[in-house]
């Protein structure tokens, strides 16, 4: 079966450093960057239906350039 | 989205455009609908929400704009290849509710479906192979970004106020039990 998840980059909440610029958007610059706590539970979830089912895991990511 | 495919993943997509900067939730949606369009699924999988924007509603959103079902809340999921369905325990306040729909679905995954595996080294160096396909707005729909600006935006950000002090009880077992039942009673708590 296909699964696609959906991952997004976040500011990662174990090094605290989330900063706001001017317009109330997440400066991206101020820290460093891991995917989505959640999501992982859903990427986790696919790759075991994926072994159980055969197919592939296929992730989805809207984000910046540098956010690969 | 190297770390997802040193999990395990196959492959990544990566929609990314300067047009895409700052852009609102409606936006966000759109263009990741559109983007699953372009690929076949039996499932598409989110997590419950974010830990930086914590909307929550892109699974719903997506599902909607989709009109696929949302399965929501899911802590088991389990396909069925004969019948193209797929039945989900969903976390309920007063435990699961057992909900089914045809696939293709769109199901917002929980922790309760087991924690995330570490990355392998072999994952690690096997993720190096595998591809990351760049799309840009183009790719996937260049009318999705609307042109009079965001829908939504942020006006205003606080800190959430400082805890205020607690009350300490100090007082016999039984008086202190009696003083705290008391408070609780007072606010309906108990």
């Amino acid at each position: 079966m296909q699964i696609l998840v959906l991952t997004k980059p976040v500011p990662d909440p174990a090094a605290g450093a989330e900063r706001l610029g001017p317009d109330f958007r997440l400066d991206r610059a101020a820290s460093p960057t891991v995917v989505n706590g959640n999501d992982e539970y859903a990427l986790e979830a696919a790759l075991q239906l994926v072994e159980a089912n055969g197919g592939e895991v296929i992730v989805l990511s809207m984000a910046p350039a540098n956010a690969t | 989205m190297r770390k997802a495919l040193a999990m395990g993943a196959a492959r990544g997509i990566h929609v990314t455009d300067p047009a895409l900067e700052g852009a609102d939730m409606p936006t966000t949606v759109r263009v990741l609908a559109a983007a699953a369009r372009q690929e076949p699924f039996d499932l598409l999988l989110t997590g419950i929400d974010t830990s930086d924007g914590t909307g929550g509603a892109v699974a719903a959103w997506v599902a909607a704009q989709l009109g696929l079902p949302l399965l929501s809340a899911a802590a088991s999921i389990e396909p069925h290849r004969e019948t193209e369905r797929v039945t989900v325990k969903r976390l309920s306040a007063k435990g699961y509710d057992v909900i089914e729909a045809p696939m293709p679905a769109v199901i917002a995954c929980t922790q309760a479906l087991g924690a995330p595996r570490y990355q392998s080294l072999k994952g690690i160096m096997a993720a190096r192979s595998r591809e990351i396909a760049t799309r840009s707005l183009a790719d996937v729909g260049a009318d999705l970004v609307p042109t009079g600006g965001w829908a939504t935006s942020v006006l205003a950000v606080d800190a959430p106020p400082a805890r205020a002090a607690g009350r300490v009880v100090q007082q016999p077992a039984a008086e202190a039990a009696k003083t705290v039942a008391d408070f609780l009673a007072e606010r309906r708590i108990i």
